[in-house]
């Protein structure tokens, strides 16, 4: 029993003088235990009884964890997975940006009770500059901001922060978000061409002429400088493909001495000690220690919102400088005792698949507000056990509840079960390119024979909303199209009209998911009313592991795929920039001019009515042109201890801790 | 003298063994699709093709092979990709302790149980009890981990309220994890001890002592016994190996950080150092396993020579 006293020091539970007694009592029933062993069976038993007692009693002392942990004030609270990273710039996941949002607090911070809401953070206030029409924001800092070691938390740090996240070397997952800013594009991907090139055209080389060139990365490449592009180049090996072009393999049609003019540009730009981050600063300036200026590429009302997101946080300078290098992911400034945050609670200790433990951060400036003295995030990444654990006290939240479970729930202990809206969208991608869904027709029929209200009713279970559209309804103001609804005979005129008689004619073709029994079941179900609504027979599902599955994704090496998203900020353009020809998340080769020049002509207008109907036309066309078929819109399923206040239902479901309380219920809930 | 060269060469050939384990896995690896950059969230490929080249991973698999060597000569395991900050050390050494604990005591269980329900159904050999209890032990063999474990758990951590349900520091749980899996090899040990014993009980000796009228409580212990356990010795090697190894179901439903949730977790994320690193753990830890039983049967069974044949 010797694990019982690695108690951790911080909250030591009060009845372990009356465990230590114990220990040695258990001890002995170990030895008995070797005595009996051989001589007498009946002896092994009652060893193996008074262990089993003896632990028993010991827990059976012990109030439940949860109870111990409300007195104490602090929320224990299920995250899914073991965090990838503490670092805002390195993740990508809602179970870390949980975390990030314990640990910082950026411009602007989220509403205890509404996530389009918005509540001063480190800015105490902020405003577009008048005349700007949305696109140049001023945001004032508050003086009394502190960082968990002390120091001030000032503009400056904003900046450093912005400029780390879009620096080509950080290997930040989500840099894109700050493709907002002035530049942001250009100095993240090292646009070099941009400067070099661009600004300064040459006649006889028109950018027209050239403009095939692989600038960029192209990770499809054989080659393996092409697959860092010319941007990804440094001087010698420029100078190295321009010595022998053939190491680099361009357009065809280009002429040898439209590359050397190329390679020349290049090389003279380095040679001048030019480089695009200096030419292009990204467009965000401190314009005094508490004064932050952001200007934007286009307008963006609904900025506040998007600087709520944890890639928007700001880091300390000094302590990641310290550990190394600043675009260095692997440096220890992560961990305890090295974190600096300046969120409501710090870091104090971090242990592999068992805890992330935060507390109260002394030096936050709105302390009167935190009423929770910590916060463990537990990494419990199978939802049986999750769920186990709950039952056993041993958590105040879980992330999510096995489905099988969640009508158990509702029929026995409805006070714990938790069904919200969530801002989030389940969906198959469709292969445009090749296969039978490269026509429009057909992936209409596909849409439209696939029976939304069926699938959340029963197979999902989850009290999910049927997905008649892509963007998930809010309140935000945007009211989505919602075209697509079951109606088997509409499937078949399409069916038809793609030029099959019958779905015995279609040819065979696959529906890949990501291993999981959750996503098979949905597969399955869409499988089945294909073959009942058109009659298509040869549908196969396959799976993929999630690594591969991402990999085929990227490759568009499929013909329907699995997917899901989840809104970054409460605004359609989180969903409809998807499909936009260049993004990166794209992955079904759609691409259509019209909803391209839509979404850009949306981007440059402030008025959110006359933006709004123009996101809502680009969806239409979305909904008409079908490279996705939508399916139901998220619901967060979650279990809440009654002990937790100031929980509130949120569309993004980032909650903001500070705002988090722990009171012992008049009714606990009833152990099954 | 013999001795000492039989082993001085078992262990030049583990060397040899865990060397070409180490390349092996590392080839296996790197040829296995999907990168460890890969994500929900695409990275745009100029910021792959950076992470690439900052992780060596654009360099040819030869290449980055050679460079792994030389990572390894120096004692360092590398960085892990998926648990950014922590090097594969860190995780293997904060890790390794618990596989350990629940891995030992649940060998400690199955030999508790198994051993004397094995010699116990020999000695009652083709009665109802002997069948009651192969019986069992035979259900103990076919129900996977998975159904144990949580039925244990719902028995002993929520029915029962003896234990905790999941948890490793401040917990209990981690005593229903060793039940779990002790269960199940207490069940193989039972059924294998029972054989050996049986085989053992109609040797000519054994009749011999039984004429000497050498009572039968004696007979099952002083003579029988050492010979019939001979069996369970040689199988501690592979049982002990996949205890630890095989942990990693068990410690996902007591939701414990142990090296076996990194051994599965590791080759999912693609994080490939540090699938190398617990691979290489556990072919150390086989190896030593099985060299040891081998002493040890030696020294159980006079018969048995330590030679090299």
């Amino acid at each position: 029993m010797k694990f019982r006293s690695t108690i951790q020091q911080s909250d030591k539970l009060a009845c372990q003088r009356s465990e230590d007694s114990r220990e040695a009592e258990s001890e002995d029933s170990f030895k008995m235990n070797h005595h009996g062993m051989f001589a007498n069976p009946t002896g092994l038993v009652r060893g193996v009884l008074v262990l089993a007692l003896a632990a028993g009693l010991v827990s059976c002392e012990r109030p439940d964890r949860v109870e111990e942990a409300t007195k104490n004030k602090i929320f224990l609270a299920g995250n899914g997975a073991e965090p990838k990273a503490l670092d805002p710039h390195l993740v990508s996941s809602v179970g870390d940006s949980n975390i990030m949002r314990a640990l910082f607090e950026g411009l602007v911070i989220n509403h205890p009770s509404d996530d389009s809401a918005h509540l001063p953070g480190v800015a105490e206030r902020w405003e577009p500059t008048t005349g700007s029409d949305y696109k140049e924001w001023t945001f004032h800092l508050r003086k009394d901001a502190k960082w968990s070691n002390g120091d001030p938390v000032t503009a400056r740090d904003f900046v450093y922060a912005y400029h780390r996240i879009l620096d080509p070397k950080m290997p930040s997952p989500y840099a894109s978000m700050l493709y907002f800013l002035v530049n942001g594009e250009i100095y993240n991907k090292n646009l070099v061409e941009e400067i070099a090139i661009k600004a300064a055209p040459n006649p006889e080389y028109p950018w027209e002429s050239i403009k095939e060139v692989e600038f960029g990365a192209n990770d499809q490449s054989e080659n393996n400088l092409n697959k860092k592009g010319l941007n990804g180049l440094d001087l010698e090996t420029l100078k190295q493909v321009q010595a022998d072009l053939s190491t680099y393999e361009w357009p065809e049609v280009l002429s040898d001495e439209a590359k050397q003019y190329i390679l020349d540009a290049y090389v003279a730009f380095y040679e001048a000690g030019r480089t695009v981050q200096k030419e292009r600063p990204a467009g965000v300036v401190a314009k005094d220690d508490y004064t932050l200026v952001c200007n934007l590429e286009d307008p963006a009302p609904f900025f506040p919102d998007v600087v709520k997101h944890t890639t928007w946080l700001p880091v300390h300078q000094a302590t990641i400088e310290k550990y190394g290098d600043m675009t260095d992911p692997f440096t220890e400034w992560q961990k305890p005792g090295n974190h600096v945050g300046n969120g409501a609670f710090q870091l104090t200790d971090w242990r592999i698949n068992a805890y992330v433990r935060v507390r109260k951060n002394p030096y936050y400036w709105d302390q009167k507000t935190v009423k929770l003295n910590g916060i463990d995030f537990l990494p419990l990444d199978n939802q049986f056990t999750e769920e186990r654990a709950f039952r056993d006290g041993l958590v105040h939240y879980t992330y999510i509840v096995p489905g099988n479970m969640i009508e158990s729930y509702r029929k026995n202990q409805r006070e714990v079960l938790r069904v919200e809206t969530y801002a989030g969208v389940y969906f198959f991608r469709c292969n445009t390119l090749k296969g039978p869904t490269k026509d429009v027709n057909f992936r209409r029929a596909l849409a439209y024979s696939i029976d939304q209200e069926t699938i959340v009713k029963y197979v999902t279970m989850g009290g999910q909303m049927p997905a008649y559209g892509f963007v998930p309804p809010s309140d935000a103001g945007y009211k989505p199209p919602n075209k697509i609804k079951f109606d088997p005979a509409k499937a078949k005129e399409f069916l038809k009209a793609a030029g099959y008689e019958s779905g015995k004619d279609v040819p065979e073709f696959t529906i890949l998911i990501n291993t999981s029994e959750a996503h098979k079941a949905i597969a399955e179900a869409v499988q089945d009313m294909w073959k009942t609504h058109l009659g298509i027979e040869k549908v196969k599902i396959s799976n993929q592991e999630w690594k591969v599955f991402q990999q085929t994704l990227k490759d568009i090496d499929y013909d329907v795929a699995r997917s899901g998203w989840i809104a970054d900020y409460v605004d359609p353009n989180t969903f409809l920039s998807l499909w936009n020809t260049t993004d990166s998340n794209n992955e079904t080769g759609w691409s259509n001019p019209e909803y391209d020049r839509l979404l850009k002509e949306a981007a440059g207008v402030s008025d959110p009515a006359i933006r709004y109907k123009k996101l809502l036309t680009a969806e239409s066309l979305l909904l008409d042109q079908l490279p996705i078929l939508p399916v139901y819109w998220y619901t967060r399923v979650y279990l809440l201890h009654p002990d937790v206040k100031n929980w509130q239902p949120l569309l993004l479901d980032n909650h903001n801790y500070k705002f988090i309380d722990l009171e012992a219920a008049d009714t606990p809930p009833v152990k099954p | 003298m013999e001795g000492l060269k039989y082993i001085g060469s078992r262990i030049l050939q583990s060397f040899f063994a865990l060397f070409c384990i180490i390349t092996i896995t590392f080839f296996l690896v790197r040829l296995a699709p999907g990168s460890p950059l890969s994500d929900e969230k695409a990275i745009p490929p100029h910021l792959l093709a950076q992470m690439n080249e900052k992780y060596g991973l654009d360099k040819s698999i030869p290449v980055q092979y050679v460079r792994y060597l030389g990572l390894l000569s120096r004692g360092d395991l590398g960085p892990s990709f998926a648990n950014k900050g922590f090097t594969v050390k860190e995780v293997i050494a904060q890790s390794w302790p618990v596989s350990a604990i629940i891995g030992f005591l649940g060998l400690g269980i199955a030999l508790v149980i198994g051993i004397p329900v094995g010699v116990f159904a020999a000695s009652k050999r083709n009665t109802n009890t002997d069948y009651f209890l192969m019986g069992v032990a035979m259900l103990g063999i076919c129900l996977p981990t998975f159904v144990i474990g949580p039925l244990l758990g719902l028995l002993f951590g929520l029915k029962l309220d003896w234990f905790d349900v999941a948890g490793w520091e401040n917990s209990t749980a981690w005593l229903l994890a060793s039940l779990t899996l002790g269960l199940y090899y207490a069940a193989y040990i039972a059924r294998l001890t029972r054989g050996s014993m049986l085989d053992v009980l109609s040797q000519d000796y054994i009749r011999t002592a039984r004429a000497k009228g050498v009572g039968p409580l004696k007979i099952l212990f002083k003579h029988a016994f050492r010979g019939g356990i001979t069996p369970v010795v040689a199988y501690l090697g592979p049982a002990l190996a996949g205890l630890i190894g095989g942990s990693f179901v068990v410690e996902q439903i007591f939701g414990l950080p142990g090296l076996g949730q990194h051994f599965i977790k590791a080759a999912v994320n693609r994080d490939l150092l540090l699938i190398n690193g617990t691979v290489t753990v556990f072919a150390i830890l086989i190896i030593a396993m099985n060299f040891i039983v081998d002493l040890v049967q030696a020294w159980l069974d006079p018969r048995r020579k330590l030679t090299t044949s």
